[in-house]
């Protein structure tokens, strides 16, 4: 063990820049104990009590480094440890002074750091859903609430919390909105226009948006209230509140409410409003008894003829979507067996699962079944009844998943299985595109179409395959794309999700 | 116009609160989107978390805050003299030790602490050898109180006798003083770090006789030092005034001995006085302390106010005060060790956990929380400039607002993070930074390291709920 001492003078380096290079030197192979420390008493009383003392160390003085060190090498030299410490020295650091950036933890610290947040999009986790929420509110901005599992009471007491500030409180549970033609949550690229869209119903809204979009019309404001808005205990509070918003935007001519249909003391309360609005108003009650038309309001129930209209008053024309399905020609090609006698649809959108439920529960009430809404609820939520309707969005299916909408391939495994059912002839699903929405769902959902296809062909059977695929050419999917990579395998691909159910309808009686 | 309709006509700009992916689909329409780095609130206990809610956007709560920081903004801190303790600080008498950090027993106390214990009674004349102040100590005669509870602070043990000299700042603008013994000097043989032997008690005797007196007169012909502007002016000199004290401590030598030499004492007495001060590097500490004591003593007992008083530690227990709780209430929980870099031969097994009063700089708002004043010590947290000053952004996360009167001229001279609200570090999980230094765990070894600690969450958590259940 020998003890070596090098005394740079006349230099100057704060002592904690060099308690990290002592330390560096410390790490050194050869070395076994270490101190790099300007000549100060202290530092000197330091060195002694580290047996690293000698007389040049005591000697220095505070304007002198000393670089002290004991080893048990010979090759080591002091040259060696000299120029480590030099390079330590003169280490340059390229960040030093940019400032790191770190994302803001709260909302207050955002609108801090941030002043021109308006808005905040929030979709956490149910139990922290509506704190986050009224801290939003609280802090002047208007809220989209993507979240679920809200409770209803909190969902009452942000509502009018929002209310009383005049902000958007969109949600709990909302899962679309275009604003200034911004789109948030899943929601589509769709043509700026005079349509104000508030919907009650995830996909319900963003299918009348895009449907808008494909007759030739456009949205100036696209706005949710989350499917609970319009039950007795929330009054329609958000939905009333879109409407006076709604009622004064100039740029809004025409508004188009959406939502499943409400009580009765709710609708009442609905069109009161809406007939003191000086707009034209269409309202769509998904699958509603009929309803006469008043003054200023239309009454539709279903969402195709809300976007229909709607770009009618609109624009005075509405553009006519080409290939109509023929459900003859289908029939024809298909060559169905006997034992083949029921649709099974698969979906990722929960409205539009609805809605082709409905538009076959109208029609067959006995056979047709679905984990969700007021047709016959499935006795196991594994195995499909008759005509089933599968909601793959809903909580039982999402458990510790994402959203199919976001991963499209969760529903492969259950497509299979539907399409290989010998009593299937028709599997019905959905596509979304847009925002929010997987980057390819068509490719995502290829792999089970091949497979199905193969197997039934082993098997001497065919089924026929249904898609609607939600979007417009400007997703960043691409609409043509994604249809053509469906048509490609076979599959047919309808204008709109009531049509696409009405043409599983037509095969299943005409067969 | 309605708010909604308000925004039709804005640009929208989202503050996005969970799913990162919408984030992006937002940014990818070219538009402005802010990400939270969300955790949830209270690291997801539900009783912190019913605790917290119920806190949370409550406008009493925000007055009484505003009106604590305004306290702090508007506090003249001066420092008037050097006094025995026993003369200035509530509830000292012949017989009590002020010590650091909240209350413990003699037998808890941590090697160095006891040591300086043993040197309080030696120097205090109640003992003669090391063995005998050690049987006083541990007996019924003598009284332990924290220095906090008393208008003082003492850096690491704390440990202060009644003939010890403290400095003497008051607050001119709310009345009340603070009190912090003198900064014996860097090196093992300290008081302060638990050392006895005659060179220590020779230096705590010349304190008191020759010093105090001199320095006193000087400050009596000044009419006081303004501390306040000392601080503000070496924040912008590469100090921030807990761990480093270079620029302070310069300063006040050049404001003092003009004044020193002002006074009747001969010249060799004055040149003694005079290069203590000049020989001490962390003079200054002892008089940032007593200041910023007498700073958020000002903020004491406001109530419906979650600001934090104190933050303290004895080396074994952390504890802090939150002003809407009063004065009297320590929140515990156990000190950690400090994460740091170490004196040649020594790591951390050799040192004493979390210790000392000094941590009050950090809850003034210096220290820890201005870092970016500091670039020159910037190793003790990762070593580079953006890493110190990462740190302080995070203190902005933790604090009800910023100190008008302490900037940061690197971050464009933005205050320092002022007023830590125990609501959002439980909320955010973010626990304030300490910059300090590391005490060995036998006595007398002096300091061997320094680094940053932070207090257990345990302390927020314990005052959250008392909070919460005193708040109506």
């Amino acid at each position: 063990m020998k003890l070596e001492v090098i005394i740079k003078n006349n230099v100057y380096y704060d002592s904690v820049s060099l308690m990290q290079i002592s330390k560096t030197v410390e790490s050194h192979e050869d070395i076994e104990k270490a101190m790099v420390g300007m000549g100060t008493a202290m530092n000197k009383e330091l060195l002694e009590n580290a047996g690293l003392i000698n007389q040049a160390a005591l000697n220095a003085q505070p304007s002198d480094l000393i670089i002290a060190y004991t080893t048990t090498s010979d090759k080591l030299t002091p040259e060696e440890i000299s120029s480590l410490v030099d390079a330590q020295l003169n280490k340059q650091d390229s960040n030093a002074t940019s400032t790191s950036v770190q994302a803001p933890k709260t909302i207050p610290n955002a609108i801090k750091r941030y002043p021109e947040i308006n808005f905040a999009q929030i979709s956490v986790s149910g139990t922290y859903a509506a704190q986050e929420a009224r801290k939003a509110l609280n802090n002047g901005l208007h809220v989209m609430l993507f979240s679920d599992n809200v409770s209803v009471e909190d969902e009452i007491e942000l509502k009018s919390l929002a209310h009383a500030k005049g902000l958007l409180m969109m949600g709990p549970d909302c899962g679309t909105a275009i604003i200034n033609s911004v789109g948030l949550g899943f929601s589509n690229e769709i043509t700026p226009g005079d349509i104000g869209i508030i919907g009650a119903s995830g996909t319900g809204t963003q299918e009348t948006s895009v449907l808008i979009d494909k007759y030739g019309g456009g949205c100036s404001q696209v706005l949710g209230t989350g499917g609970r808005d319009l039950s007795k205990e929330v009054g329609g509070s958000m939905m009333l509140d879109c409407l006076a918003a709604l009622a004064k935007d100039e740029k809004t001519k025409i508004i188009t409410l959406i939502s499943k249909p409400p009580v009765e003391e709710i609708a009442d309360k609905i069109i009161e409003a809406s007939r003191n609005v000086e707009k034209q108003v269409v309202i769509c009650f998904i699958n509603d008894r009929q309803r006469e038309n008043l003054n200023t309001i239309t009454f539709t129930s279903t969402l195709e003829d809300a976007a229909r209209l709607s770009v009618q008053l609109s624009t005075g024309k509405v553009k006519e979507l080409a290939n109509e399905l023929s459900s003859k020609e289908i029939l024809e090609n298909a060559a169905l067996l006997p034992s083949q006698k029921y649709v099974r649809g698969l979906y990722c959108g929960g409205t539009l699962c609805d809605e082709s439920a409905s538009i076959f529960h109208n029609a067959m009430p006995e056979t047709t079944f679905s984990n969700v809404g007021k047709v016959n609820r499935l006795q196991t939520i594994g195995v499909s009844q008759g005509n089933t309707f599968l909601d793959m969005g809903d909580d039982t299916f999402t458990v510790g998943k994402p959203h199919p909408m976001i991963e499209p391939s969760l529903r492969n495994e259950r497509f299979l299985k539907e399409a290989l059912d010998p009593e299937t002839a028709v599997v019905l699903f959905d596509v979304e595109l847009g925002y929010g929405s997987h980057k390819d769902p068509a490719g995502e959902v290829i792999p089970a179409i091949v497979e199905a296809q193969t197997k039934l062909q082993a098997l001497g059977r065919h089924v026929v395959m249904i898609a609607y695929v939600l979007g417009t050419e400007k997703d960043k999917q691409i609409y043509s794309v994604q249809v053509a990579e469906l048509k490609n395998l076979g599959v047919i691909v309808a204008n709109s999700n009531a049509q696409a159910a009405k043409c599983a309808l037509d095969i299943i009686r005409n067969k | 116009m309605s708010k909604i309709n308000e925004l039709f006509s804005e640009k929208l700009t989202v503050l996005n609160i969970g799913i990162e992916m919408f984030n992006s689909e937002i940014a990818a329409q070219g538009e402005d989107s802010v990400q939270l780095e969300w955790t949830p609130p209270a690291g997801g206990n539900p009783q912190l978390a019913a605790a917290l809610e119920k806190l949370t956007d409550q406008k009493k709560i925000d007055q009484a805050n505003d009106m604590a920081v305004e306290r702090m903004m508007n506090a003249k801190l001066v420092l008037k003299g050097i006094e025995q303790a026993i003369d200035v600080v509530p509830g000292m008498t012949e017989k009590t030790i002020f010590h650091a950090g909240p209350p413990i027993k003699y037998e808890d106390m941590p090697e160095p602490m006891k040591g300086a214990v043993i040197g309080a009674l030696i120097f205090e004349k109640l003992a003669t050898t090391p063995e005998e102040a050690n049987r006083l100590a541990a007996s019924d005669e003598i009284e332990y109180k924290p220095c906090h509870d008393s208008q003082m602070v003492g850096a690491m043990t704390g440990v202060t006798s009644a003939h010890m000299c403290v400095h003497v700042v008051l607050n001119e603008t709310y009345g009340n003083y603070g009190f912090s013994p003198i900064h014996e000097g860097s090196g093992y043989t300290v008081q302060r770090y638990g050392s006895w032997d005659e060179g220590v008690i020779n230096r705590l005797n010349w304190l008191h006789d020759e010093y105090r007196p001199v320095v006193n007169a000087a400050l009596k012909l000044s009419g006081g030092i303004d501390v306040g502007s000392t601080i503000a002016q070496a924040l912008h000199m590469s100090d921030e005034c807990h761990n480093r004290n270079k620029a302070s401590s310069m300063m006040f030598y050049k404001l003092i001995v003009p004044w020193l030499l002002k006074t009747d004492y001969p010249k060799d007495v004055v040149l003694r006085c005079s290069e203590f001060i000049n020989s001490n590097e962390h003079y200054h500490l002892s008089i940032t302390m007593a200041a910023s004591k007498a700073q958020m003593d000002a903020l004491n007992g406001i109530e419906n106010c979650t600001i934090v008083t104190a933050l303290a530690r004895n080396g074994k227990t952390f504890g802090i005060k939150v002003s809407g709780i009063g004065k009297d209430q320590w929140f515990t929980g156990p000190a950690q060790y400090v994460d740091g870099l170490y004196f040649p031969g020594y790591s951390k097994e050799d040192s004493t956990p979390d210790m000392g009063d000094s941590a009050i700089s950090e809850t003034a708002g210096l220290g820890g929380f201005s870092l970016g004043n500091a670039p020159a010590i910037v190793q003790f947290v990762g070593g580079t400039v953006s890493d110190a000053l990462g740190y302080v952004n995070r203190m902005y996360e933790i604090t009800w607002s910023e100190n008008k009167n302490y900037t940061i001229p690197i971050m464009n001279f933005r205050g320092t993070p002022a007023g830590v609200d125990i609501r959002k570090v439980i909320e955010t999980g973010i626990l304030p930074i300490i910059t300090t230094g590391i005490a060995s765990k036998e006595r007398g070894k002096g300091q061997i390291g320094a680094g940053i600690a932070n207090p257990p969450m345990e302390c927020f958590e314990k005052a959250i709920l008392a909070f919460a259940s005193k708040y109506q």
